[in-house]
């Protein structure tokens, strides 16, 4: 407890210090005023001459450890608020046995791996078949050239023969 | 009478009339401006989203890819993509007449693309990077290469798209000819950023938000952005209205960027998870270590052309996030340009399309593949 409220003055005065630091500065800006220039211009400066400050003072604090502690409380308590909030409603749910949150997530969630699945599975097949294209394209022009040989020549036209007397054979049987 | 003391008067008199003349103009201009002040509300309703004409022509769940229409023929046959962040909406880059960066690459003759990721429900809460980089982005740049016939796109990627887009090239170079990111964050080490700093795993329970709110809600995101520069965003902006409400160029810009700036859309919560987790805290993509789906993002791979843009004074992706970029990848050809503008200004601001705008294009029409005119087509 002593140390929590240790800190919690510790953090307070370093706070304090840069808004006070902030508010010199910003009180410095107004001794640039110059009486000799029009009045609305010079108030014009002075203003953005405290923005300025105190926009630099703003940046300065956000980046201290301080701000990222308080940060993260009031993160935290906002999340504890809402997940209590909705514990409540969960229980309100099951009562009434209609779905909730979690059971929609969880429909969601299962729908999501079956389709997970399925794409893994695609993306298999789809190199798969990539990698045989690959392997098809390599073989192809030893295909191509052993048909244009003499022999390859004879060969496929036996081959066609062959078909065609099937074909007429099958027709015939037909009728 | 002495000339000092005549001298001392004249001084007197010509101060005395400047504070006049100051009075006087400043009672007029105030005059203006509440008499434009009630002409606001129609100055707001007149505020398009897009300017330039568009077709839809892919859709999927949510996903919508339009095509921007020209009216003279495509100069140029390598298709650019817009590949625009889960955060905002994308007409930023259509924003306004003289403020589209949209309409450069379409005066340029490009066949020019834009994704729309759409408005996450709650059934995309569990959509992943995986989904959006090997799912959406490439079935898009698959109908892309189908729709205009060639091999590979131009992908342009906008922040956080910009990092989607990096990853996608990483992991599918051979369906990218050019990349251009702009304002894209790529190693999060360096804590100069505010938002990494935030992002900071020992002040930051990323988990404990995502299962709590599922997709992170627009205010959230809007919340962070306005307390980058609270004073610039809640006090200053809003008193530079005021001064120049009366001034038809100043409000219509105001409105036009305002409108933007507050469509913020929810993020989806695996995506924000991933981002925040395996990004901003853990920082594995300089680290060649990042894993998306079952594929592991090797920026090594990236080895076309890569022209990264960044602003000088943009604080949500500082230039030390961003520039590491281009010693990381495996191109040969990358170049990078550092410009005088904010995470927005680079974009639609007035220099930025007077002048960066115009040397991009250059840049990618340098490495595109122009169309076949009508006297070199057989037939």
């Amino acid at each position: 407890m002593e140390n929590y409220l240790g800190k919690t003055l510790e953090g307070a005065a370093a706070i304090q210090k840069l808004w006070m630091d902030s508010a010199s500065k910003m009180t410095g800006v107004l001794t640039q005023f110059s009486p000799v220039s029009p009045p609305i211009e010079e108030a014009r400066k002075l203003r953005d001459g405290m923005l300025k400050m105190l926009g630099e003072s703003c940046e300065e604090f956000l980046r201290t450890p301080q701000f990222m502690e308080a940060m993260k409380n009031t993160l935290n308590v906002a999340l504890d608020l809402r997940n209590f909030q909705r514990n409540g409603m969960d229980a309100i749910h099951e009562h009434l046995q209609t779905p909730d949150k979690d059971d929609i997530d969880g429909v969601l969630l299962a729908i999501r791996h079956v389709e997970r699945r399925l794409l893994d599975r695609l993306e298999d097949l789809d190199e798969s078949i990539t990698c045989l294209n690959k392997r098809l394209e390599a073989v192809e022009p030893a295909v191509n050239s052993k048909r244009e040989s003499p022999v390859g020549k004879r060969q496929a036209v036996r081959r066609q023969k062959r078909t065609t007397v099937a074909k007429h054979s099958s027709k015939r049987t037909k009728k | 009478m002495s000339s000092a003391t005549k001298e001392q008067k004249t001084g007197l008199f010509s101060e005395w009339e400047a504070w006049q003349t100051s009075f006087m103009n400043e009672a007029l201009a105030n005059y203006q401006r509440l008499n434009a002040i009630p002409q606001l509300p129609g100055k707001i309703e007149k505020v398009q989203k897009g300017v330039t004409p568009r077709e839809l022509v892919y859709d999927e769940d949510r996903l919508k890819l339009y095509r921007y229409i020209s009216p003279e023929k495509p100069k140029f046959k390598t298709p650019v993509c817009f590949v625009f962040a889960l955060v905002n909406r994308p007409y930023i880059v259509d924003l306004k007449e003289n403020r589209s960066v949209v309409a450069h690459f379409v005066r340029a003759g490009f066949p020019t693309y834009l994704i729309d990721w759409g408005i996450p429900t709650r059934a995309e809460r569990f959509l992943s990077i995986d989904d959006y980089v090997n799912g959406y982005l490439r079935n898009v740049v698959e109908y892309l290469c189908e729709r205009s016939d060639v091999e590979n796109v131009n992908l342009l990627g906008y922040c956080m798209g910009g990092t989607l887009a990096t990853m996608f090239t990483a992991l599918h170079q051979e369906v990218v000819k050019n990349l251009i990111l702009l304002t894209t964050g790529i190693d999060f080490g360096n804590k100069d950023g505010l938002i990494s700093l935030w992002s900071d795993s020992r002040y930051f329970d990323v988990d404990k938000l995502v299962d709590s709110v599922g997709n992170v809600p627009a205010a959230f995101m809007q919340g962070s952005f306005l307390l980058l520069k609270p004073v610039q965003n809640l006090i200053q902006k809003q008193l530079h209205l005021m001064e120049n409400v009366h001034n038809d160029a100043f409000v219509d810009d105001f409105m036009y960027m305002e409108t933007w700036l507050n469509d913020n859309i929810p993020v989806p919560g695996e995506v924000y998870r991933e981002f925040a987790k395996y990004l901003f805290q853990q920082n594995l993509l300089v680290k060649n270590r990042m894993r998306v789906g079952r594929h592991l993002v090797d920026l090594r791979k990236i080895t076309c052309p890569l022209l990264n843009l960044m602003g000088k004074n943009d604080d949500l992706v500082p230039i030390c996030q961003s520039e590491t970029l281009n010693g990381l990848v495996g191109s040969t050809d990358n170049e990078k340009i550092i410009w005088p503008a904010g995470h927005i200004g680079l974009a639609v601001g007035g220099k930025a399309q007077s002048q960066l705008w115009p040397r991009v294009v250059d840049w990618l029409a340098k490495r595109s593949v122009k169309a076949a005119t009508e006297t070199e087509s057989p037939g």
